[in-house]
């Protein structure tokens, strides 16, 4: 952000500018670039994953929109979406329909703010940035319960209800699971965290032994953070046709689907800065040549791909073992953890 | 045991209820009497030496112009008028209704088939969903297209067809009602109908 | 009879036994259009957020009058209606109303003699409609649960099946392909050589689904333990087919009472053995499914063994066929369960009464008990695990 304002300072029409102005314009400018990042992010995702999954199921994906495989399919999508009629379901709350899937793309949205695309990158490289964006996330639970009470259906009711408590319990692993390399590292500054990863490959925290496990217990957690398959039960589409998004038509639909896709580029995002060395590449020697966004953009985008394989891969699993997963497994896990690395450093000192 | 055999057993044990044997249709069969069809239920599921534990169908017959020589002639599905009501809707019919029971023992392997005839005036017959929990669905179809009425089935209401329908079509002198509540239920769909209606009006 | 329990999970749900907050229970409806229903059923559940307290089926969505329209039409021209009942295994739909009159006619007295060539060609053809049936079962099963991939790869064989089918009578899915005294048409060469290839490939693919799914730890938790239905409930609701075997009951028409050439094959019948949890759960079920598939394959592998190379492929039968009066009732083992054709005869070119007994209509009766007590995935599981199609149930 420093480096955008900078940057801003030198063009013709800041000259003479208020710096608070500036400032503003700056983060007015920073917002609109992650938008149109996010919009254009959510779009190749959407594509992608009708591939991957179209040949998954031994079949294309999209090949005729845009001569080659389909690319144009997403903008066709979203041009469709835009052009739909906008239908409200009778005795719908009016409020509350409305504000759904604002609230829970800006749940996702606000995430990108602390994103480390670089070391310059940055938007606000907030001390407690960690934190902030698992705060920020939690947005989305008042999005899902709005959209299911407002749209006036027993069924995205039930969806609604499943979502708001899947993604309330499981964002206590999650943020146990990043403890152990917080604990570590000292500070929940974002930028600091991969800086503690520098250096050659294995210096990356995952290839640490209690941070291995601690990983893998983020990827789950992550997975049901963003409904998705195995843990997709707000939206199940065969028991709930849509769950909580079954009434929504048009671009407040597009909404929930950049939500849901950015949500998931957030959550692979800090996995990588927090356990898969962000924006370095593990070679010291190649880091002088790749622009550290390419890499870190890189490696998120792997993240994704691992969850979309997994939806086409697994059955989805039923609420209560849901429940009981995090809290009679994943919660002791997690704090298991915690409690072992503590207990390492204390060995080891 | 074969058919004749669980004929002599129930013949000992119930003479009553047990009226006959056909050995010369198809499949032989026993003919009962309908009322007494709860107590040879109760009897040929808990006797030991039959033990039929599986009921497997329900039928019902309306032997309303049944000829052997085949001379009998089906009666068409009554054609209605302008007006909504059938033309030649046809004489009530006067004939029995049947019900057809089988029944299959998984323990012996043997199965029975178990006929009545009911009069058409007093159309009704004991439930058998108590014995065999199946009945309570084959009853209802039953029920729903014969109009023979279970005395004793927990929920006897209409199967397949919606709750305010009138009549038991599958019997032989049902006369097809015109309309369902403003649908109708021959012929063109009603938009088009009432467009050719309208069409014809403003022509 | 034993009375179904509460199973052990629901009892020891929170909510249960003592209910310190009084809620009202939520009517909901689930269906006609739901999308793991299996077509148009109407289930009423009242429940209390999640656990079912009760589920009422709604039946007639389908119905088309099929008996009514029996009395009407000729024997032959029955058959055609008989496709749109169970459709997605039409051709066993058809052997069974065949079967039924052609038994009817030889108890009645007339001489109904199948040649050995239409026999082999009957049971190959069955055998392969009851794997295209239960590849859709397990397909669709897959999708009910949220597995969406093995769909497609059952889809994908099921395709070569309906492409064999095509090469044989024209049609995909309503086949009329049976008739009285045979079948219409022989199998091309080319039909043959496909299905030889299809009966090399299909086992390998077997093993890659039983790999995906039926091992798959999150499948198992889905279905093992839920929707338990013990041996007596089973045989006192009439449940048959993979329903009642799944239940330990070793009950199989083609090897018990058997019509046609049955009698002569060696296979082995699929029981459910609660390997994965109670015995009679839905996992049993969809097993015995599976197995059945790999059993259908021996039995086509024998029956193209045993066909003779050329022959005639129907009786010799009157144009307008007249069944003499007669009354019978007659069973075949059919992908979903025991398909009874309950046929009257008053001597006419049309039936006086024909009824069917539907396996399917039978088997979601017993949903009203099974559904008691479970959660609504639960119920979605265990609907997908009766195997139903509307189409019969309604007729």
């Amino acid at each position: 952000m420093d480096a955008l304002r900078e940057w801003l300072a030198t063009t013709p029409m800041a000259q003479g500018m208020d710096p608070e102005l500036l400032t503003g314009l700056a983060m007015l400018t920073f917002a609109s670039l992650v938008l149109v990042g996010v919009a254009l992010a959510a779009m190749i995702f959407i594509w992608c994953e009708r591939k991957i999954a179209g040949y998954m199921q031994s079949r294309y994906g999209p090949m005729y929109t845009g001569r080659f495989h389909g690319w144009l399919q997403s903008i066709a999508d979203g041009v469709k979406l835009l052009l739909k009629e906008d239908i409200w379901p009778a005795n719908a709350d009016k409020l509350l329909f409305r504000i759904g899937p604002l609230l829970v793309f800006t749940g996702a949205f606000l995430g990108y703010a602390v994103l480390p695309f670089s070391p310059t990158w940055v938007g606000a490289n907030l001390d407690i940035g960690l934190l902030y964006a698992f705060a920020a996330s939690s947005l989305v639970v008042t999005g899902v319960l709005a959209a299911g009470w407002g749209s006036n259906n027993k069924w995205s009711l039930f969806g609604a209800m499943r979502g708001a408590a899947q993604v309330v319990s499981y964002e206590i692993p999650l943020g146990l699971a990043v403890l152990p390399i917080v604990m570590s590292v000292g500070t929940l500054n974002l930028s600091q965290l991969i800086i503690a990863q520098q250096g050659y490959i294995w210096n990356w925290h995952v290839f640490n032994p209690i941070f291995f496990f601690a990983f893998f217990l983020y990827l789950i957690s992550s997975l049901a953070e963003v409904n998705r398959l195995p843990f997709d039960l707000p939206e199940t589409e065969s028991e709930l046709v849509s769950g909580y998004h079954t009434e929504y038509t048009g671009m407040k639909f597009a909404f929930f689907f950049l939500g849901e896709y950015a949500d998931m580029f957030v959550v692979s995002a800090i996995a990588v800065t927090v356990f898969l060395g962000g924006w370095y590449t593990g070679i010291p020697a190649v880091d002088n040549f790749v622009h550290p966004a390419v890499v870190f953009i890189g490696k998120s985008v792997l993240l994704v791909m691992v969850q979309i394989w997994l939806r086409w891969t697994l059955p989805r699993l039923r609420v209560d073992q849901l429940m009981f997963v995090c809290w009679k497994v994943f919660i002791p896990a997690t704090l298991g953890l915690v409690f072992l690395y503590g207990l390492s450093r204390v060995i080891l000192r | 045991m074969t058919s004749v055999e669980i004929y002599e057993h129930l013949r000992e044990r119930m003479p009553d209820a047990v009226v006959g044997y056909e050995a010369n249709s198809a499949q032989p069969a026993i003919l009962i009497d309908a009322e007494e069809v709860f107590e040879l239920a109760l009897l040929l599921r808990d006797s030991e030496k039959l033990s039929f534990d599986r009921l497997l169908v329900i039928s019902g017959v309306d032997w309303e112009g049944y000829d052997e020589k085949g001379k009998g002639k089906h009666r068409k599905i009554a054609q209605y008028g302008e007006d909504g009501k059938p033309n030649d809707p046809g004489p009530e019919g006067t004939g029995d209704l049947g019900l057809y029971w089988y029944l299959h023992s998984m323990k012996y392997r043997h199965s029975i088939a178990l006929k009545a005839r009911i009069a058409r005036d007093k159309a009704s017959a004991p439930s058998l969903a108590t014995i065999w929990p199946t009945a309570a669905w084959a009853e209802r179809e039953i029920f729903d297209f014969y109009g023979i009425e279970f005395s004793g089935h927990p929920d006897l209401r209409r199967m397949f067809l919606p709750e305010d329908w009138e009549g038991y079509p599958l019997r032989k002198d049902y006369p097809m009602p015109a309309r369902y509540h403003d649908v109708p239920l021959e012929g063109l769909p009603l938009a088009v109908r009432e467009n050719q209606q309208s069409q014809e009006e403003g022509a | 009879m034993t009375d179904l329990q509460l199973s052990e999970r629901t009892a020891t749900m929170p909510g249960d036994q003592a209910r310190p907050l009084k809620s009202d229970l939520l009517h909901i409806n689930m269906g006609p259009q739901h999308p793991s229903t299996h077509g148009v059923l109407r289930l009423f559940i009242t429940t209390d957020g999640e656990i079912v307290h009760t589920v009422t089926p709604y039946l007639g969505y389908l119905h088309r009058c099929a008996e009514k329209i029996a009395e009407g039409t000729t024997w032959h021209q029955y058959i055609v209606y008989t496709d749109r009942m169970d459709y997605l295994a039409a051709m066993n739909c058809n052997w069974g109303y065949c079967e039924a009159v052609e038994q009817l006619m030889r108890a009645t007295g007339t001489e109904v003699e199948i040649p050995e060539y239409a026999q082999c060609v009957r049971v190959i053809i069955a055998e392969l409609n009851r794997i295209a049936s239960h590849l859709i079962a397990f397909g669709t099963y897959g999708l009910d649960l949220g597995a969406m991939t093995p769909f497609f790869y059952a889809l994908r064989e099921r395709e070569a099946i309906l492409n064999i089918f095509e090469k044989v009578c024209g049609a995909r899915l309503m086949y009329s392909y049976y008739d009285i005294g045979g079948v219409k048409w022989d199998i091309p060469p080319d039909a043959m050589e496909e299905i030889k290839l299809f009966l090399k490939i299909f086992p390998k693919k077997l093993v890659e689904y039983n790999a995906l799914l039926t091992e798959n730890k999150i499948f198992v938790e889905r279905l093992a333990n839920v929707g338990v239905l013990d041996r007596e409930t089973a045989i006192a609701y009439g449940c048959t087919g993979p329903v009642l075997r799944g239940s330990g009951v070793d009950w199989d028409l083609r090897r018990d009472e058997p019509w046609g050439i049955y009698d002569r094959f060696d296979f082995e019948v699929a029981i459910g053995r609660g390997q994965m949890g109670t015995l009679g759960d839905n996992w049993d079920r969809y097993y015995v499914r599976m197995l059945e598939m790999e059993q259908s394959v021996k039995i086509i592998e024998q029956a193209i063994a045993m066909m003779p190379a050329e022959g005639e492929i129907m009786a010799k039968m009157p144009r307008t066929l007249k069944v003499a009066p007669g009354e019978i009732f007659v069973r075949t083992e059919a992908p979903k369960g025991e398909m009874g054709f309950h046929i009257i005869s008053d001597g006419g070119a049309e039936a006086f009464r024909c009824k069917t007994r539907s396996p399917a209509f039978h088997n979601l009766h017993v949903l009203e008990k099974l559904g008691e007590g479970q959660m609504i995935s639960d119920l979605c599981a265990t609907i997908g695990s009766l195997d139903l199609v509307l189409g019969e149930i309604d007729r």
